[in-house]
């Protein structure tokens, strides 16, 4: 059973590592967001709270920094 | 909340994120609620012998009186103050003596079927009737609690409570006048008869023993910071 588990694997990318794109994508599009409402602001009336700490561009790297590592760290697929 | 504090993109992020909790926990709940009628109710009480097309039929129709009773559901909500009132109201009477009777079972091996049955009902059917007696203005929220004042939603978690200790009192009484179950049945259900594994060669950050000190002590941690 573990044999064959082995060779229908074989060759095949982890799951973690797709996930990893996930991430970069997610994290790709809430930076860039963030980027375009800090160089565009919104009126004060629609600003969220704490709107000057930019948060979409620190989470959005975080995110896009955790689908790197997660690429980095699955990239080999299964022998 | 979000549209408060959430700018745009991570706004986007957290309500996707939201939609996909809310739609994996439906799908789960409803495959479980499935799942307990057709094995658990028909096949072993209604009809023993129903062949696997009955089976996947009942399945089916489980399906749709689900999505049916989740839609009437909806409608008692409406009544609520809040959603989450509804939800710590179906909890207490539901989880709280849920969690008495599978902690019971995991841990008590004198705990026999019969004192789980009942100990199960009567919790379930007491906090219903607290519920149900807030609910009519019979009593006030704050009866079931010994603090004054208290709100519909605190004296549910309390209603939890005393259902939580309904529920495993009866049964562990109820248990020691039935007959137990031989331990030979219980091997490897109930802690004491349970052999546990060790991985002897993992390292020391990889056990959850030490994830779950690093747990407690953020959970320490956070409580005393933001206490």
């Amino acid at each position: 059973m573990t044999e064959q588990i082995d060779t229908e694997t074989k060759g095949i990318k982890p799951i973690w590592y797709f996930v990893g794109w996930l991430l970069l994508i997610v994290g790709f599009i809430v930076t860039a967001s963030g980027i375009y409402g800090m160089i565009s602001p919104p009126p004060p009336e629609m600003q969220t709270v704490l709107y000057e700490l930019h948060t979409s561009i620190w989470w959005g790297t975080v995110i896009a920094v955790a689908g790197v590592i997660f690429l980095v760290a699955n990239r080999k697929t299964s022998e | 909340m979000m549209a408060r504090y959430l700018p745009q993109g991570l706004i986007g992020l957290g309500i996707t994120s939201v939609v996909a909790m809310l739609m994996a926990g439906q799908a789960g709940n409803m495959s479980a609620f499935t799942a307990v009628w057709t094995y658990d109710l028909y096949q072993a009480v209604f009809k023993k012998n129903a062949t696997s097309e009955q089976l996947v039929r009942m399945g089916r129709l489980a399906t749709v009186a689900g999505l049916l009773l989740a839609v009437a559901g909806a409608y008692v909500a409406r009544n609520m103050p809040t959603v989450i009132d509804y939800l710590q109201a179906i909890s207490s009477m539901i989880l709280a003596p849920g969690v008495a009777i599978i902690l019971l079972g995991m841990f008590f091996k004198r705990l026999t079927p019969h004192g789980a049955f009942w100990g199960m009902l009567v919790g379930c059917t007491s906090s219903f009737g607290m519920f149900l007696l807030q609910q009519l203005g019979v009593v006030q929220p704050s009866f079931f609690t010994p603090i004054e004042g208290t709100g519909f939603m605190a004296a549910n978690f309390w209603c939890g409570l005393w259902a939580w200790l309904i529920s495993a009192g009866l049964a562990v009484v109820i248990s020691f006048f039935t007959k137990p179950r031989p331990d030979e049945e219980l091997e490897g259900l109930v802690w004491a008869l349970t052999k546990i594994k060790h991985d002897e060669e993992v390292s020391w950050y990889r056990t959850p023993g030490c994830w779950a000190i690093v747990t407690l002590i953020l959970f320490i941690a956070l409580n005393v910071y933001f206490w």
